[in-house]
């Protein structure tokens, strides 16, 4: 792992604010997504692809009845409660 | 937003085009899911694919806990509906708090990416601020400290109020033993 330098600062993703100005447009709900994928257990969840299991956890819920025969919900209609 | 059977005159009747700002709409099932973006305003509705343009309209809201506090929100969504933009003082209000979590989540992008207190300062005010104001106690460092700890609780089930329900079983999502 290497240490982040001064020289680093405009290169890192994190150094550029331009690129953050898109949350001043963000309404509640779609800023309580920007705090969720940056919580390291749900990106730890969404990599392990248990996130059909593991909406309650999250406070998720499904945006579409799921279909007969079929429980969770796709990952692409999931919306924070 | 579903239609409805007319009661009279007075009954307001859906204008797709009458709703202010840049509009999506996209397939949702049986229904249309409509997105418009009105500044700071972010609607989203869901059409019942039996509402009709011209024809009379309820629209429903979620029951949640946080009804309340998202009443003015929705008054907003209502008059939008009916063509009226929303008020400029109200999204004046908004773009400060909107400015916080900015910085909040560019820190918490910064920290998790191993950068240390200096550096988050720095990219947030800038590297002029850095070099004049700097200290190890300073106040610069107390504000980065502040977004850290404020955008930490709001990603460790802060989120869930923002979203504007709060379930007590789901205290600090997370955190509660795997099984």
């Amino acid at each position: 792992m290497t240490t982040p330098t001064l020289d680093d600062l405009p290169y890192a993703p994190w150094g550029v604010s331009a690129a953050y100005l898109y949350v001043l447009n963000l309404d509640d709900p779609a800023l309580a997504w920007e705090y969720l994928r940056r919580h390291p257990g749900y990106r730890a969840d969404w990599a392990r692809r248990k996130r059909v299991v593991s909406f309650a956890r999250w406070g998720l819920r499904c945006r579409r009845r799921s279909r007969v025969g079929r429980t969770g919900c796709s990952s692409l209609v999931a919306v924070v409660l | 937003m579903r239609s409805v059977r007319a009661h009279g005159a007075a009954t307001r009747r859906f204008d797709l085009w009458r709703i202010p700002g840049r509009k999506r709409l996209a397939m949702d099932g049986h229904d249309l899911a409509l997105t418009a973006d009105l500044s700071a305003l972010r609607m989203r509705l869901s059409l019942s694919g039996m509402l009709e343009d011209g024809g009379a309209y309820v629209g429903a809201v979620p029951l949640t806990p946080g009804l309340r506090g998202q009443l003015d929100g929705y008054r907003e969504q209502a008059q939008a509906l009916e063509g009226h933009a929303p008020q400029i003082s109200h999204v004046r209000s908004a773009t400060r708090s909107a400015l916080l979590h900015l910085r909040a989540l560019q820190a918490l992008d910064a920290s998790q990416a191993g950068a240390s207190h200096r550096d988050i300062a720095q990219a947030l005010f800038g590297l002029e601020a850095v070099v004049l104001r700097w200290s190890e106690d300073g106040e610069l460092r107390a504000q980065v400290r502040h977004l850290l700890s404020r955008g930490g609780a709001l990603m460790h089930g802060g989120y869930l109020s923002l979203a504007g329900v709060l379930d007590p079983a789901v205290k600090s999502p997370g955190d509660e033993p795997v099984r």
